[in-house]
């Protein structure tokens, strides 16, 4: 049983090629900056972390982990844990130890990633988005539908790179978040709302999401059993990240940094 | 304002600018701390007027809310304290700003845990978590314990990094340890003074971060077992084991909120009065005594339990007796000898110190009779333990940090206190006295403690202390208010040089 699964992997050609295409393309700009005389160590760690992003969100996706996400929850919630809470961060990282400032981007895109990416949108749309996609009916039609399912997928890492952007960026121009205190107050909201979403699945006393009970082989008390642990590793896992996030972001203040600087 | 309009001496002021984002962080500790305060106040109301008859709270509800009330007012109070400490010594101390603000997330977040487990997990065991009770609880999942357990590893966590972070900052700016302590000075009965002396508030910073760092380490311990359990790694957990290391955990958890805050009458109340408060011989060995004995009295709480070996149970009552009285005799001595003819002038802070005092008295007097033994049997499980605890927070701990963030805005904000808020003071005063002495009253009925449903002839207290509880709400409220409209000013006071420098 458990060589099954850990063999089970689900190769996606036309996911391999977008991520080839993306790593390409991020390749090109960055060998374009580095040319141009950024730091090379910086530029570097850049192309390491945005690999680094890609392969977790391919082992996500095509591993055992996601070949097993329409059998059992808790793979589920494992999958975009590692969308929202690694691979984004990881891409985001990657992104803007390149791009710097930003002052290379057209005006008009710089003005909409500081629209998205200003702390009191950036955290309504990873909210909204987290909380939309685990109601019943939403994540039934993701389940019964791959396209849906894909769009799922990509809707938690595109909201979850807004999310982890005003944190990440704060040294930078572009939507960071310049002071400490808003940086905690932050990262805990954001700890706050997926963890509510994960004790409401670890507490729930029936299945939220039919589907898991009709896999051949499956109860409604396995499929409960598995709910509980879904909602464990959200709730539990996710409060590691967001310490360690706040181990790495919470630097000293900006303007503080700035002064001295100056 | 001009200077001479101060209500406090300015040649004693205590915080430093320049430092000015460990200060931001310290405030942020204590705005978060008193906060939370209020939250769990309400639920503590839920409490009395369900125990008065006036509102119908199911069993199962009032457990979680007691639950939540208990662990979130020892959380809240000691984050307060923290932020004060910190303040306090962020004048003389480099403390990092980066490490006090992870610690508070980590600690808030631990905080988190509790409350969804016990709003929505359904968890009703108590504080205490007294294992194997919460475990094998009817009207709640194992995830629910498990989430407690979580709550309590993250509280324990931040309480850790900032201890440690606070012994390190002290070891570091006074040399060593030992001078952080003032050992040399203290072992040659005040004779050498070679070192230079930390001040009070230092002395007792390093106190509390090594009874904290023991307080925090116990925590761990208990938990490691508990979750090797639920993984099926172990098969069970001695029982006695858990209790003693869960109030060596807890109890040092609440003993230092208390501890602490006397800290802060050392860095403030000279400021008020005039009047310096130096580190003196008697200061220096209380405040040394406490490491020890603030570990030692949490084994008053296991006097029922007839497994407890005896030398424990004598320590428990030992440790008791004597952790009272050099904090009683040194502190309180110290802090009315400061005020007497000072001519200082009556402001909130003042008032709330002097109620500290008061609380730490009688709160003090409560606590050394149920460390009794003989009493202890009687009394330990009515609503006597309640009220000698409610004393200590309402009227000591929380009373003492309250003064602080006084201090705070006194010195640093542009925007001086109300004219009425001194008697939202005294109020609170009124309020917290006669709320408190209804417990004492209940309890010397051997009213029981931690029952949901009182008999009608119980509810009489419970009656006469909800107008003292609306009162005690209604001045928080009131002196929130006023706090809160100096706050922004003082927070923006910390991004300025100060003229002083």
């Amino acid at each position: 049983m458990i060589d099954r699964f850990v063999w089970e992997w689900e190769w996606q050609l036309p996911l391999i090629g977008t991520l080839a295409i993306a790593e390409l393309g991020f390749v090109a700009v960055w060998a374009r900056r580095t040319s141009r005389g950024c730091h090379e160590r910086r530029s570097s760690r850049a192309l390491a972390l945005f690999t680094a992003g890609l392969l977790v969100f391919a082992l996500s996706v095509m591993s055992p982990i996601g070949a097993n996400d329409e059998r059992l929850l808790s793979m589920h919630m494992i999958e975009h844990d590692l969308l929202m809470w690694v691979t984004a961060p990881l891409l985001v990282s990657g992104s803007l130890a390149l791009v710097a400032d930003g002052r290379w981007l057209p005006a008009s895109l710089g003005r909409s990633i500081a629209f998205l990416t200003h702390p009191i949108v950036a955290f309504t749309i990873s909210t909204v988005l987290l909380w939309a996609w685990h109601a019943p009916a939403a994540y039934g039609l993701a389940l019964a539908n791959p396209p849906v399912h894909g769009v799922e997928h990509l809707s938690f890492l595109v909201a979850y790179i807004i999310f982890w952007w005003p944190l990440i960026a704060a040294p930078f121009v572009l939507g960071g978040l310049q002071s400490s205190a808003a940086r905690v107050g932050y990262l805990l909201a954001g700890a706050m709302q997926s963890g509510l979403l994960g004790a409401l699945l670890t507490f729930a006393t029936s299945p939220w999401y039919p589907h898991y009970a009709l896999v051949p082989g499956a109860t409604v008390a396995s499929a409960l059993a598995d709910q509980r642990l879904a909602g464990e590793i959200m709730w539990y896992s996710g409060a590691i990240v967001f310490a360690l996030a706040a181990a790495l972001t919470l630097r000293a203040p900006v303007r503080e940094s700035v002064a001295v600087a100056g | 304002m001009t200077a001479a309009e101060r209500t406090v001496s300015t040649t004693l002021l205590a915080h430093d600018r320049s430092n000015g984002a460990a200060l931001r962080a310290s405030m942020a500790y204590m705005v978060a701390g008193l906060g939370s305060v209020l939250l769990m106040g309400l639920l503590g109301l839920l409490m009395r007027l369900d125990q008065a008859g006036m509102l119908v709270i199911s069993p199962a509800w009032f457990y979680r809310v007691m639950t939540l009330h208990g662990s979130g007012m020892i959380a809240a109070v000691l984050l307060a304290a923290l932020g004060g400490i910190a303040a306090a010594v962020s004048a003389t101390t480099p403390l990092s700003a980066r490490a006090l603000w992870i610690a508070l997330f980590v600690y808030l977040m631990g905080n988190g845990f509790v409350i969804f487990a016990t709003l929505v997990g359904g968890f009703g065991g108590g504080w205490t978590v007294l294992y194997p009770l919460p475990e094998h609880g009817i009207v709640w999942s194992l995830q629910a314990a498990l989430a407690i357990y979580a709550g309590y590893f993250f509280v324990a966590l931040g309480l850790l990094l900032f201890c440690v972070h606070m012994l390190f900052a002290m070891a570091r700016a006074h040399g060593s340890l030992a001078k952080a302590l003032a050992w040399r000075f203290l072992f040659s009965l005040g004779r050498d003074k070679r070192d230079a002396l930390p001040r009070p508030a230092e002395l007792i910073a390093v106190v509390i971060a090594i009874d904290g760092i023991a307080a925090a380490a116990a925590g761990l311990i208990y938990l490691v077992p508990l979750f090797a359990q639920a993984s099926g790694v172990i098969t069970s957990v001695d029982a006695l084991f858990a209790k003693n290391f869960v109030l060596l955990f807890g109890h040092t958890m609440a003993n230092l909120s208390i501890y602490i805050t006397a800290g802060l009458v050392y860095a403030a109340l000279p400021a008020y009065t005039g009047r310096a408060w130096p580190t003196t011989w008697p200061v220096a060995a209380a405040w040394n005594l406490i490491i020890p004995l603030m570990l030692l009295n949490y084994s008053h709480h296991l006097y029922a339990d007839f497994a407890q070996p005896l030398g424990l149970q004598l320590l428990g009552e030992i440790g008791s007796y004597a952790v009272a009285l050099p904090s009683f005799i040194v502190t309180i001595i110290g802090a009315l000898a400061l005020i007497y003819r000072s001519g200082m002038r009556w402001t909130v802070a003042p008032i709330l110190y002097a109620l500290g005092l008061w609380g730490w008295v009688f709160g003090g007097l409560g606590a050394l009779l149920d460390a009794t033994i003989p009493v202890n049997q009687v009394m330990h499980n009515t609503l006597w333990v309640p009220a000698h605890f409610h004393t200590y927070f309402v009227l000591g701990a929380l009373a003492f940090a309250l003064a602080y963030l006084c201090f705070i805005l006194d010195d640093l904000s542009d925007i001086s206190e109300r004219r009425g808020a001194p008697t939202a003071a005294w109020l609170y005063g009124i309020g917290g006295a006669g709320f408190i002495l209804m417990f004492f009253v209940s309890g010397a009925n051997s009213v029981p403690r931690r029952f949901a449903v009182h008999l009608t002839e119980w509810q009489v207290y419970a009656r006469m202390a909800v107008p003292f509880v609306l009162l005690l709400a209604l001045s928080l409220a009131w002196l929130s208010w006023d706090l809160a409209t100096r706050f922004g000013s003082a927070w923006q006071a910390t991004r300025r040089p100060f003229a002083g420098q």
